[in-house]
């Protein structure tokens, strides 16, 4: 049993642990991208009329929404990241197969980090499929911008920086929400396993107190 | 904040770490328990037979009886099952 079950444990840990490393990355990214859109309307920051002004407090207030959600998005990364990290380690550098108590001590810990953690992965869920879905709509407009540049024929550059702006919000787009699934599976699989461990916990009671 | 282990898990730990005799202080270091829970779950599972008590001079150790294995296997079991049966996650 020890051997199905750890290397079943090893594969979904392994993955686990790559959701939340790539998940850390895209913080890193959405960062930077507030970072981009706030410094960008800085700089080209006018002042003249209403309308203007308007633009541009309007993108500095996105792109300080952007690096707020990127914060919080890495600071939350690396909580669930610290978590596991140890577990991974320890497993990476047992002998196969797993020792039996070993592998119960794993799992003893990712339910107690799961249990710690459970909100935060539903956050992330949450805000994975809102930050995904902001960024295609990024990735629409420039893709929209992109085509009138090309039919008007007169700005054929802007036209195409465009539409690689679009390949990049699109792609980051449909990662976030890819991700945010991920999470969502987790969250259920370890719903389950909570679930199931309840219910164990009949019977650990009747062998404890059966004396 | 939801408890992040139960009774159960940490009477599986202090077994497993009790194998051979272990003081107090070392017990509730390594389990992350308090002083206070720390002496309820020992009452507990010395009143059952779980643990045994030994004594060395001024210091008392606790080590873990043949009936814990019973627990500690059962626990196991349990445990492992957990990744025997049901859907998995995989990215």
């Amino acid at each position: 049993m020890t051997d199905t079950s750890g290397r079943r444990f090893g594969k979904e840990l392994t993955s686990f642990f790559v959701l939340v490393l790539l998940n850390l990355a895209l913080g890193a990214l959405v960062m930077a991208f507030g970072m981009q859109i706030m410094v960008t309307a800085i700089i080209e920051y006018s002042g003249e009329g209403y309308l203007s002004v308007l633009f541009s407090v309007t993108r500095v207030v996105i792109g300080a929404a952007g690096i707020c959600a990127g914060i919080f998005w890495i600071k939350t990364s690396a909580k669930i990241f610290k978590g596991i990290k140890n577990v991974r380690e320890e497993y990476r550098n047992s002998p196969d197969p797993v020792p039996d108590r070993a592998l119960t001590g794993w799992i003893v810990t990712l339910l107690a980090h799961y249990r710690e953690n459970r909100t935060v992965i539903m956050q992330m869920a949450l805000i994975g499929t809102i930050g995904g879905a902001i960024f295609l709509a990024f990735g629409v407009t420039n893709l929209v911008q992109g085509v009138q540049a090309v039919a008007a024929d007169t700005g054929q550059v802007y036209g195409y920086l465009a539409f690689f702006a679009a390949a990049v919000n699109m792609t980051i787009g449909i990662g976030t929400i890819y991700f945010a699934r991920g999470f969502r599976t987790y969250a259920r699989v370890w719903d389950m396993r909570l679930d199931q461990a309840g219910k164990g916990e009949e019977s650990l009671k009747q062998a404890l107190e059966s004396r | 904040m939801p408890e992040r282990r139960t009774s159960y898990e940490i009477y599986w730990e202090i077994l497993v770490y009790c194998k051979s005799p272990k003081t107090f202080t070392s017990l509730i270091g390594r389990c992350d328990l308090n002083s206070k829970t720390g002496q309820e779950h020992l009452r507990f599972l010395v009143d059952r037979g779980y643990l045994a008590i030994e004594k060395d001079g001024e210091r008392t150790r606790y080590v873990a009886t043949e009936r814990a294995a019973e627990y500690i296997s059962l626990f196991s079991r349990l445990y492992q099952g957990l990744f025997d049966s049901g859907p998995g996650f995989r990215l």
